[in-house]
C-alpha cells in the first residue's frame, strides 16, 4: 500500500489538540458533537481524530503485526475506512472499540497477505506450576514482585507481547494495554466473551512466566 | 480455579467463586505468590506507554484524510 503524498500545502493544525481535548467527554470518549463533525468531514475533526487515536491504533498495530511499517499501513487504512463509514457509526458502542475493530480487520488482511505465522495454541496445563516452581515462589530470598521490579523488564515485556501467538496477542493488547473491557474486546475482535477470557488468561500466564524467568536471571 | 485466576483479578468471578478462591489464597502460600506475580504482570502491561507516532507520518496522514475528504 502506498502512502499518499499530500496534494495540498501543509497547514499546521495547532488547534487540533485543543479541539481534541474539548471534544473528548468525561469517560475519554468523544462527544456527539465530535462524531457529528467527523460525519461532516470537518478538517479539524479529522486532525483531532489523528491526534486522539493515532498513537493508540499505531501501537496496537505495531505490536499485532510486529512491524512498524505494516502498522503505518494499518493506521492509514483504519482512518480512511473510518472516514468513509463514519456516517454508519450509530454511537451504540464506543468509538474506540469501533476503531480497534477496523484496525484488527486491517491487521488480519495484512497477516493473510504476508508471511505465514503458524497458529499456535497455548494450553492451560503448560502453565500450572510444578512443585519445584511452587517451592521457588515461597522460598525465594526476595518476593517475586521485588525481583520483577528490580530488573528492567520493559524490553522483556515488549518482546514477550510480540512473541505471543497471534490468537492471544491482540486480546492481551486490547484488554491489558488499551484497557478495553471484555465485552468491548470481544466486539472489536469478533470473538465471544468466553474466548476473550480464555485467551487473555493464557496470554497473561505466558507473559508472567517470561517475566519471572527474566527477573530470576537478573538476580 | 487455576483457569479462572484472571477473572478473579478482574473481578469478573461470581461472588461465591470469588470468596472460595480468596479463602484458598489466604491459606496457600504458593498460590498466593503465583497470583501476586500474575497481578503484577498485568500491572506492568498497563504501564506500558504507547509508541509515538512519527511526526512526518502524522502530517502525511492528516493530509491524506483531508484529500480524501475533498475527493
Amino acid at each position: 500500500m502506498d502512502r499518499a503524498s499530500s496534494r495540498e500545502s501543509e497547514h499546521p493544525a495547532p488547534e487540533a489538540a485543543t479541539i481534541a481535548s474539548r471534544l473528548v467527554g468525561g469517560a475519554g470518549e468523544p462527544s456527539p458533537q465530535f462524531i457529528d463533525a467527523l460525519r461532516r468531514g470537518e478538517r479539524k475533526a479529522l486532525s483531532a481524530l489523528v491526534d486522539l487515536y493515532g498513537p493508540r491504533i499505531f501501537t496496537f498495530a505495531a505490536r499485532v503485526c510486529r512491524n512498524e511499517e505494516d502498522a503505518k499501513d494499518v493506521l492509514q487504512e483504519t482512518f480512511l475506512a473510518a472516514m468513509r463509514s463514519v456516517r454508519g457509526f450509530r454511537g451504540d458502542g464506543k468509538l474506540t472499540t469501533w476503531l480497534f475493530r477496523i484496525a484488527a480487520n486491517a491487521c488480519r488482511k495484512l497477516h493473510r497477505r504476508g508471511k505465514f505465522e503458524p497458529r499456535r495454541h497455548l494450553s492451560l496445563e503448560e502453565f500450572i506450576p510444578s512443585e519445584d516452581e511452587k517451592a521457588l515462589l515461597v522460598g525465594a530470598r526476595e518476593t517475586p514482585e521485588a525481583a520483577l521490579l528490580r530488573a528492567d523488564l520493559r524490553e522483556t515485556l515488549e518482546a514477550g507481547i510480540v512473541s505471543l501467538p497471534c490468537l492471544y496477542r491482540a486480546v492481551l493488547i486490547l484488554r491489558d494495554l488499551e484497557g478495553l473491557s471484555t465485552e468491548e474486546t470481544a466486539k472489536a475482535l469478533g470473538l465471544t466473551t468466553v474466548t476473550v477470557k480464555v485467551r487473555l488468561h493464557r496470554a497473561r500466564l505466558a507473559l508472567r512466566r517470561r517475566l519471572v524467568a527474566a527477573g530470576r536471571r537478573a538476580g | 480455579m487455576f483457569a479462572r485466576l484472571s477473572e478473579y483479578l478482574d473481578s469478573e468471578l461470581p461472588p461465591n467463586l470469588c470468596e472460595e478462591l480468596a479463602r484458598h489464597l489466604e491459606g496457600c502460600m504458593p498460590c498466593e505468590a503465583f497470583t501476586r506475580t500474575l497481578r503484577h504482570t498485568v500491572d506492568l502491561c498497563r504501564q506500558l506507554p504507547p509508541r509515538p507516532l512519527p511526526e512526518d507520518f502524522r502530517r502525511e496522514l492528516r493530509a491524506l484524510l483531508a484529500c480524501e475528504r475533498g475527493a
